[in-house]
């Protein structure tokens, strides 16, 4: 069970998907029971006999209530996230408890460098909440989550109850831009004069435009602000909007890997600098823009290279 | 660059924080807090107390030292250091050797109770992890079943149930910290804690029960119980009179019998028990280490008399002290019971002895007839059953004998005319009689018979059983119990206060039953030891007196009565008859394991089922209004509408409307008035949710028209 990815949007854990055995505590009560039990049938202890299969008993009731501990729970993958290399990958599962309470939940991933764990969720009858788990990049690329263990062991720590939900689920790390930063590509056939060549002045100076939404503050022309009331943002930060071309082809490099580390620089610099970009890669292509999705987008085309976005399953 | 800068630091915590909860469940070897802590230092307390009367009194010293040490140290986490290991290691040894010159052994049964007794404290003092934690509760349970070597009667049953939810409530405890800051709030928690414990632990008793029924019970035990080296005297096998009296006066009771067919009559319920053979002038004793062992054989019958006049009886002994297991004259054949059948010889006083003093609850069948006498070829004249001791002491009885002698030379004639004696002169039966033979026992004798005359069974039974010997006729002392009272529930009870002690004879070629009391006071034979005492002592010891307090009593022995006979009791014969009454009639050890675990799906079954009702009941009783909302939006759901938890009743109701319209207008309904259920500032309800849910489309209608 689990180990075809599902692109469902939410797993119920269910009846047959869900496995309960008892922890070493647990088998440490069942020994102790059968200790007790042996006493019981060598001494004649009726009582000792009692105590021992109350504990029988009880071991059945843990067993049940760790079961129902996870019986009903809906798991649902939160977006695909990204993150550079080097950093955690922060896969944000959301739990919801229908029905009835339920405490120490915890979910698990088998990483490429060993067991990821999330922390314990407690969750009121009816609620929901959202537990990460965050699994090492140590390379750029596409990572799936791979299969998610839900387990508990609550309330006793004799009974482990678990079962797994397995999504179709990516996160993206992003190359690790060079440093230092490598100054903005030069337009082909030019000096290398950037000022001038590769980004060219598009208004006047000092043109204002009237302020959209999305637009960055730091655009905003706060003196005109106060003096009219109304909102201007400036066209380019240094009065002139940029625009610029980045290239897979012009980075003058030979190692792909080090080819994505100066795209990566260059779309950071230009985030900086605020120049707007296009960027054609050969698993896909960005018009000229610029602003927080463009960058988004960038990344990400970085990040999935050699994959075409449309071409990847499991992007939320 | 500020960016990166500040994602490495990011980076830097989350890696922190993913290793944290990695550690977590990688190694779950967490110290538990101190509220945990403190509930297991509790739960073993609980185990101490259980075996508090059953160790020595410095092992009880030591233990509870060691556990208020435990509980002092609890405050924080135990060191690392080098000394701390090595004063533990100190400590555990110097309790072993504790124990060792207490008990002279360290191994079997009761230095293995006083080591758990000490071990666990110890444990707790060392304990670390939660695996440590868990041996502490595993010695704690231990410690607690061991006080069933020595009680189990009702008490410790009932002892059982508490004491189980407390440790599970402790295994609860071990990975819930407590949340709680306020004292009263840690109360309540606590008590949240203990309650689920209970509940978890109830759930598994329908099992437990079955189990116990059917779980095969072994005809002999799987290793050599040791007996105790020395054994407590109960009935005591010792006898100078004044000893007995503190017996007489106790209503405990001595054992309980439950009688088959026939019911033998008053005068015939003796019940015997030790028998006091060797006199040195002053003491009777049991003989234990001259003829103790003596193998002697039962009475012979034929099998009319058998069919005729066998008396089946169950004995139920609550604690069972001395070696002889009380048996109504005389047996038949070895009795048969859990734990004695195979430790079991009969001496040749008639009496059946065990090997092993069980100390404990004890419970057997035997058959008997009622007879006064047995034959035996006479005694030697070296025999202990001749001997009167000293020559020099009580010279007026031994002339009192010579003098019987010579006029009734015939023996029976002889016994008969003492009797006489007895019931033709002064003498009185009393629990209160003067001392008699302040010194050394010299005379004693001398002094009940001519001085004193008032007495009880023992002073009877000692002067009789002296004068026969003296006068040539070979007697011996009975000790037991005469009578018992019945219960309303048909069973009798023989209580302590019925300890009798009577004569037997050798007449004719045959040990012969007298019985002086009788012939001083009938009615204490006849009657019970109550109408025989003058009315200011009968004060002391009825049992009869308030109704109240009676009825209370009758019910407390009928439910250690029951308890005794189908828990304790609970052996290999009455497991079969029992399956047989349940139509399981020679079951095979395979069969009841499969019975078992039909069992065990049965009671999963049980459980989950009340689990369900427990979770109806909870949404019965929870707002009418909410209950339809929820019910509401399932049926939406399973018909196909998308909701999200968050979502309002409002916009799920618009977002059905958009579905289906031709439903529309229920659906405002049903949103309007759950509102102003809501929300109105009257709480009066115009209608109520189930007439507004059943005016709602059906999930089949709307499954038609998606």
């Amino acid at each position: 069970m689990g180990r075809q990815a599902t692109h469902e949007d939410e797993i119920e854990l269910v009846q047959r998907r869900i496995y309960v055995l008892p922890t070493t505590r647990g088998l440490f009560l069942i020994l102790t029971a059968i200790l007790l039990l042996l006493v019981g049938i060598n001494y004649q202890l009726s009582l000792a006999y009692v105590v021992a299969f109350l504990l029988g008993g009880f071991m059945q009731a843990a067993l049940l209530t760790s079961y129902r501990n996870l019986r009903g729970l809906i798991i649902k993958p939160g977006r695909s996230p990204q993150c550079q290399v080097g950093e955690p990958l922060e896969f944000i599962v959301s739990l919801r408890s229908p029905e009835r309470a339920r405490a120490g939940i915890r979910l698990s991933v088998r990483a490429r460098d060993g067991l990821v764990v999330s922390s314990p969720a407690a969750l009121p009858a009816d609620t929901q909440t959202s537990r990460p788990v965050f699994v090492n990049t140590n390379a750029r690329g596409v990572y799936s989550l791979g299969r998610i263990t839900v387990e508990t062991r609550a309330p006793y720590g004799v009974v482990r109850a678990w079962s797994y939900a397995h999504f179709e689920w990516l996160g993206l790390a992003e190359p690790a831009p060079e440093f230092p930063v490598p100054p903005l590509p030069v337009t082909a056939g030019e000096g290398d004069d950037t000022q001038k060549s590769a980004a060219h002045v598009a208004h006047d100076p000092d043109s204002l435009r009237d302020y959209v939404a999305g637009d960055s503050l730091r655009r905003v022309a706060w003196k005109q602000v106060a003096k009219s009331g109304t909102w201007y943002t400036r066209a380019s930060e240094s009065g002139a909007r940029r625009e610029i071309e980045i290239n897979w082809d012009s980075t003058g490099r030979v190692d792909e890997e080090e080819k994505l580390s100066r795209l990566a620089a260059w779309v950071l610099r230009a985030q900086n600098e605020n120049v707007a970009f296009a960027l054609s890669l050969p698993n896909g292509s960005l018009p000229l823009a610029d602003g927080a999705q463009q960058i988004h987008d960038a990344k990400r085309l970085l990040a999935a290279y050699p994959h075409r976005l449309d071409t990847l399953k499991g992007l939320r | 660059m500020s960016t990166i800068a500040s994602k490495g630091r990011g980076l830097g915590s989350m890696l922190r924080r993913q290793s944290k909860a990695a550690s977590a469940i990688n190694a779950p070897v967490t110290y538990p807090d101190l509220r945990a802590r403190r509930f297991m230092a509790f739960a073993i307390a609980l185990s101490q107390v259980a075996n508090i009367t059953n160790v020595k009194p410095l092992v009880v010293v030591a233990g509870v030292t060691a556990l208020l040490l435990a509980l002092a140290l609890s405050v924080r986490e135990p060191p690392r250091s080098a000394w701390w290991r090595m004063g533990l290691m100190a400590l555990t040894v110097g309790a072993g050797v504790m124990v060792f010159t207490q008990y002279g052994r360290i191994v079997g049964r009761d230095p293995g109770v006083a080591l758990l007794f000490i071990f666990g404290p110890l444990k707790l003092i060392e304990a670390r992890s939660s695996r440590d934690f868990m041996v502490v509760w595993g010695l704690g349970l231990m410690l607690f079943v061991a006080s069933f070597f020595e009680n189990l009667g009702l008490v410790a049953a009932l002892s059982v149930p508490p004491i189980i939810i407390v440790y599970i409530a402790a295994l609860r405890l071990l990975d819930a910290p407590s949340m709680s800051s306020t004292r009263r709030g840690a109360l309540v928690e606590l008590w949240t804690e203990v309650r689920s414990a209970a509940t978890h632990v109830l759930l598994g008793v329908p099992l437990a029960a079955v189990m116990f029924v059917l779980f095969p019970r072994a005809a002999a035990p799987l290793w050599g119980m040791n007996d105790p080296s020395s054994s407590k005297s109960g009935l005591s096998e010792e006898m100078r009179p004044g000893k007995i009296s503190d017996l007489i006066l106790s209503k405990e009771t001595a054992f309980r019998v439950e009688f088959e067919k026939r019911v033998p009559s008053a005068a015939n319920l003796y019940w015997r028990g030790p028998v006091l053979r060797e006199f040195d002038g002053g003491t009777w004793r049991g003989g234990m280490g001259s003829n103790g062992f003596s193998r002697g054989e039962f009475i012979s019958f034929s099998p009319e008399e058998h069919e005729r006049e066998a008396i089946n009886y169950t004995v139920t002994v609550d604690k069972q002290e001395s070696r002889w297991l009380p048996m109504l004259e005389l047996p038949l054949a070895y009795p048969s019971g859990p734990g004695v059948e195979r430790t079991l010889y009969l001496t040749d006083a008639q009496q059946i002895g065990v090997r092993g003093v069980p100390n404990g609850a004890l419970q057997y069948r035997a058959q008997a007839l009622v007879r006064g006498t047995y034959s035996a070829p006479q005694p030697a004249e070296t025999s202990v059953d001749v001997q009167t001791g000293p020559r020099e002491w009580n010279p007026r009885t031994r002339a009192f004998a010579a003098d019987l002698a010579s006029r009734f030379p015939e023996p029976r004639s002889r016994v008969v005319a003492l009797l006489k004696t007895f019931n033709a002169e002064q003498f009185y039966y009393t629990l209160k009689p003067p001392l008699y033979g302040a010194e050394k026992d010299i005379a004693a004798i001398d002094e009940f018979l001519f001085d004193g005359r008032r007495g009880f069974c023992e002073h009877y039974a000692g002067a009789t059983a002296f004068i026969l010997r003296a006068s040539g006729i070979p007697a011996r002392v009975v000790t037991g119990y005469q009578g018992g009272e019945f219960h309303p529930s048909g069973y009798m009870i023989v209580r302590q206060s019925d300890a009798h002690a009577w004569v037997e004879a050798w007449l004719d070629g045959a040990w012969t039953r007298i019985d002086p009391t009788a012939a001083v006071a009938p009615s204490r034979i006849e009657r019970g030891l109550e109408f025989s005492l003058p009315d200011a002592e009968r004060m002391f010891i009825s049992t009869r007196g308030w109704s109240g307090l009676q009825g209370i009593k009758n019910l407390w022995e009928e439910a250690n009565f029951s308890y005794t006979k189908w828990v304790i009791g609970f052996d290999r014969d009455r497991q079969q008859a029992l399956l047989k009454r349940m139509g399981l009639e020679g079951i095979n050890p395979l069969a009841a394991l499969g019975w078992m675990l039909l069992a065990i799906t049965a009671s999963g079954g049980l459980m989950a089922l009340a689990w369900w009702l427990f979770y109806q009941r909870q949404a019965r009783r929870a707002d009418p209004w909410l209950r339809a909302w929820k019910s509401l939006r399932n049926r939406l759901q399973r018909a196909g509408l998308a909701t999200d938890i968050h979502d309002t009743v409002s916009t799920v109701m618009a977002r059905a409307t958009e579905k289906w319209p031709a439903h529309g207008s229920a659906f405002k309904a049903f949103a309007d008035a759950y509102n102003r259920s809501r929300f109105a500032p009257t709480r009066e309800q115009s209608s109520s949710s189930s007439t507004a849910l059943a005016a709602l489309p059906s999930y089949w209608q709307l499954r038609r028209q998606r």
